[in-house]
């Protein structure tokens, strides 16, 4: 086994208010090992210790007791942080800056030569869709538009190991799906991600193992297909089936099925559709002031040599990404799942600032997935928005 | 090193962008603007324009030192609040560098507006010198504003044996320790010191205090040491072009190169030979003495004394005729003379002669008997060539002649140490003027330094509140030292080591902004010497600067830059 890339040990933070108030325990006797080339999630509602463990990694923080090490070194070693790029839950930039500005300012602070550092740039604002807007001065972007800067910021040295604190929020659906993207690139090129989120869908879709936190403790720790795996019900997926054979398979299955015996039609994610309404409108020429979808994960990300980018590549990437998953395991969750997950997500940061963090109970779905307790995914529900 | 430059153009770029420079810019605009019309000093041109150095110099020095402590106190303190700080921490950036960064950057921009400000304010006042005003105005422009003096007080005199002769006097009249125990019972003396030292010390305040009461018919001498006027005696031919006996006005062309070295007020010796070995004193067998009152173009003006008779081959020299010349350095007496009771009926000044010459020789210059004003600095200006080799002068104040018959008694007078001076000419306005700055840069340094310090570890208000307190400090500091800790003692009680750590505190930490006042110097055409300067870059900017952001910086390391809310 290779050596882990974050190794978390005995991992305490206490914070200790000025004057007589009570001090707060985050993070409490936490271990972690995260591997290279693994996509990591760390899940939890608001407050549960996740940005606080990622602070504590990155060095802005320092640990109460227990001890952290990156690439095999302490987290303030300034060697180590040329491999690391972090993307933090607010994106806080120099309002006086423009987006080129920003991105060339935390370039140099790389050494990067001034003309890769000039090629990355144009790369990355093509990625983020910020092309148009790069000599607008931040401060005047809308939020999406800093956290698109933001991560492009977090891209810039082609980081080994990226942070990912919260980075679906602030984002539209087409952001949020540009950056599943990016991870899913980023993994393939052995590079190591951890991501922080209290949105299920984010995890679900990106992550190769999860941990679970709450109260500051490790509550579950895992593959997410295995923590998700719904064992106790299985889908059966085939083409179009008209009333009388769907009659047929209802028949044929109440022999061997015990309970309710349930037949659908997949059903596609909101986000798949709504990216779908924006492609249709892109293809009508409607014309946007803000951040555009953005264009393909810039080249050196993918570690290919520079080469532009064609605006039908990405859209072919937006529409090779638009069918929902193929459950491809048998332990792997059903569409309707996957469907009611991703809905959730885009509902919610269409409607909501404050997600829903699980999925909503209903009828046609009797019991909580087995894999998760009960109580965790009350804890999920109930402690949205107390921060 | 690369990380904090590029942190100190991003803090360069922030204050530019954030409109500090223009509005500083603008402020300085009103300023100089106006300040003619508000700043008229005694009426004169020399005075008007001693006043616009002394208030712009002021008002950028403020303005400068607010804003750099309000940019230094906010750069950290808001970086960590709005968590700007993140995505700097998380780069390959070590702390040190960050925060150097950030110095460095402010003070870039306090360079920037220095600049602006020296190159307005030069502008201005060089336009206002060229304007026309009086021969008295212009040698006053030219050799107390547009120079760089150096000011010498006079030698303290030894007192060993007067005190002695007093103490011997007490003794030998059995009063000694009569007199000790009376100092002791009314005088607090702290831990370590003996009262007899004390004591001792107070007689020598007491006869030195005797040494300045100047009677009727006696005399002050003042001994200097360490004068070396700059400018070498300059000697030439010059033509006389118009000159006018009544008045004693003449006007001369001579070698342009000359003329453009010489002195305004320089008194100037014509004579028709020049003895061989002229040795510091110099001079012609015979000779006759005037003073430059205006240069203009190579040519030059003098007026002659009334009281001198002209020689008969100064009579005689026609137009076109040329004349041998010499010019010496320059050299001021000042001096503050105080009644100590009425002035007779009538009188308004003293009488007065004063001698200069090498010490414990005949004077070599003495001025005829004149009249002086009393509480107020007076200027007797004399040539630098009475100075012996070893830059050692003499000065002798003799209060006299007294008239005959005055009906009431005329007062004993008061020249204290303190009040008199000699000034010389060191250096020229313009590099004096760079040194000023200079001198405001290192207290900018400094000032920076502290507000990055407190910014790093503080929240803004605190921080500012902190760092103007402290510069508020600072500028009574001087003035501090001299009252309460003037004199530090062994401790003995809890409250004396108390009086002495803060005492050492305050000379450590703060710099004596009050001490050399870059607006009193410039404006007084008083020399801030290259050692005056490299002592406060030593102790204000290596030092205690270095002293702070080192501080700084190793509490910034050791801080943890985000919270539980964050």
């Amino acid at each position: 086994m290779s050596e882990p890339v974050i190794q978390i040990r005995g991992l305490k933070k206490t914070f200790h208010p000025f004057w007589q108030r009570r001090s707060v325990t985050a993070v409490d006797a936490l271990d972690l090992d995260i591997l290279p080339k693994e996509v990591f999630g760390l899940l939890g509602p608001n407050g549960s210790g996740k940005s606080t463990t990622i602070k504590m990694i990155l060095g802005l923080l320092f640990p109460t007791h227990g001890t952290i090490s990156v690439f095999g070194k302490h987290p303030t070693n300034v060697r180590v942080k040329r491999r690391i790029g972090f993307l933090p839950e607010e994106t806080d930039l120099y309002p006086f800056l423009d987006a080129r500005e920003t991105l060339d300012f935390y370039a140099r602070l790389f050494h990067i030569p001034r003309r890769e550092r000039a090629e990355r740039i144009d790369m990355l604002l093509d990625m983020v869709g910020l092309t148009s807007v790069a000599y607008r001065r931040v401060g005047e972007y809308s939020k999406g538009m800093q956290r698109r800067i933001g991560l492009a910021q977090a891209l810039i040295n082609d980081p080994d190991l990226l942070i990912l604190d919260e980075p679906t929020s602030g984002l539209d659906p087409i952001g949020t799906r540009q950056f599943k993207d990016l991870i899913s690139t980023l993994a393939e090129r052995g590079k190591t991600v951890l991501l922080s989120s209290h949105l299920l869908a984010d995890v679900e879709d990106v992550c190769d193992r999860v941990c679970i936190l709450y109260g500051g403790r490790k509550q579950r720790e895992g593959e997410v297909q295995e923590l998700l795996a719904h064992r106790e019900r299985t889908q059966i997926t085939t083409d179009y089936l008209d009333e009388d054979a769907i009659a047929a398979v209802k028949q044929a299955l109440s022999g061997v099925a015990a309970g309710d015996v349930n037949v659908s039609h997949p059903q596609k994610k909101l986000e798949s559709l709504f990216l779908q309404i924006v492609e249709e409108a892109r293809s009508a020429n409607v014309t946007t002031g803000g951040a555009t979808s953005g264009g393909d994960v810039a080249g050196f990300l993918r570690g290919e040599p520079t080469e532009g980018t064609t605006p039908e590549a990405v859209i072919d990437s937006l529409m090779a990404s638009d069918t929902p998953d193929e459950p491809d395991t048998p332990e792997a969750p059903s569409d309707e799942q996957i469907a009611r997950a991703s809905t959730q997500t885009v509902v919610d940061d269409l409607v909501t600032a404050a997600p829903q963090p699980a999925p909503e109970q209903d009828d046609d779905e009797p019991a909580a997935p087995r894999a998760l307790d009960t109580d965790l995914i009350d804890g999920l529900i109930t402690k949205k928005g107390d921060e | 090193m690369k990380n904090a430059i590029t942190i100190a153009k991003l803090t360069f770029l922030q204050a530019i962008r954030m409109k500090v420079a223009i509005a500083f810019i603008t402020l300085l605009a009103i300023c100089l603007i106006a300040m003619p019309s508000l700043m008229t000093g005694d009426g004169t041109l020399a005075g008007q324009i001693r006043s616009t150095l002394f208030y712009s110099f002021s008002a950028v020095t403020m303005l400068l030192s607010l804003l750099t402590l309000l940019i230094g106190a906010m750069l950290v303190s808001e970086d960590i609040r709005r968590r700007q700080i993140f995505l700097i921490a998380v780069k390959p950036v070590s702390r040190t560098d960050y925060l150097l960064g950030r110095f460095l950057g402010v003070m870039a921009l306090n360079v920037v507006l220095i600049t602006i400000s020296a190159v307005a304010i030069y502008s201005m006042v060089a336009s206002r010198r060229s304007e026309p005003t009086s021969t008295a105005d212009r040698i006053a422009i030219e050799t107390e504003v547009f120079t760089a003096r150096d000011r010498l007080s006079p030698m303290p005199p030894n007192l060993d044996k007067r005190v002695g002769q007093r103490v011997a006097y007490l003794k030998e009249k059995g009063q000694y320790n009569k007199e000790l125990e009376n100092y002791r019972r009314h005088n607090k003396i702290l831990g370590g010191e003996s009262p007899e030292e004390k004591f001792l010390r107070s007689l020598y305040i007491l006869e030195r205090k005797q040494a300045e009461l100047i009677q009727p018919h006696s005399m002050a001498v003042w001994n200097f040491e360490g004068v070396y006027p700059a400018g070498q005696t300059q000697t030439g031919t010059a033509t006389l072009l118009a000159g006018n006996d009544t008045i004693r006005r003449y006007h001369f062309k001579a070698d342009p190169d000359i003329v453009g070295r010489m002195q305004f007020g320089a008194p100037i010796r014509f004579g028709s030979q020049i003895k061989k070995d002229i040795g510091v004193k110099g001079g012609f067998s015979k000779h006759i003495e005037g003073q430059i009152v205006h240069i203009i173009h190579g040519e030059f003006f003098i007026e002659l004394s009334k009281r001198t008779p002209l020689p008969q081959e100064f009579l005689v020299l026609q137009k076109q005729k040329t004349i041998q010349f010499q010019i010496d350095p320059v050299m001021q007496l000042r001096y503050t003379a105080k009644p100590t009771s009425d002035l007779p009926a009538g009188h308004e000044t003293l009488p007065r002669i004063l001698s200069i010459g090498p010490p414990e020789q005949k004077p070599t210059v003495q001025t005829p008997p004149s009249q002086t004003a009393v509480h107020s600095a007076v200027t007797q200006t004399f040539s630098a060539v009475d100075v012996a080799k070893d830059g050692k002068t003499q000065v002798v104040y003799w209060y006299g002649p007294i008239p005959q018959g005055a009906r009431q008694p005329f007062p004993t007078i008061e020249l204290a140490y303190e009040d008199v001076s000699l000034l010389y000419r060191a250096d020229d306005f313009t590099p004096n003027y760079i040194r000023c700055w200079l001198l405001v840069l290192a207290r900018l340094t400094f000032l920076t330094a502290l507000a990055l310090m407190l910014s790093s570890i503080l929240d803004f208000p605190v921080a500012i509140l902190t760092s103007m307190t402290l510069l508020l400090g600072s500028l009574l500091v001087g003035w501090l030292l001299s009252q309460q800790w003037g004199d530090p003692v062994p401790a003995k009680s809890f409250i004396d080591y108390l009086n002495v750590a803060i005492h050492y505190i305050m000379v450590v930490l703060m710099p004596d902004i009050g001490g050399v006042s870059a607006a009193e110097n410039i404006s007084d055409g008083m020399n801030v010497s290259w050692g005056v300067l490299g002592n406060t870059y030593a102790l204000t900017v290596l030092l205690r600067s270095g002293l702070y952001l080192s501080l700084g910086c190793w509490l910034f390391t050791r801080r943890e830059l985000a919270d539980p809310r964050s």
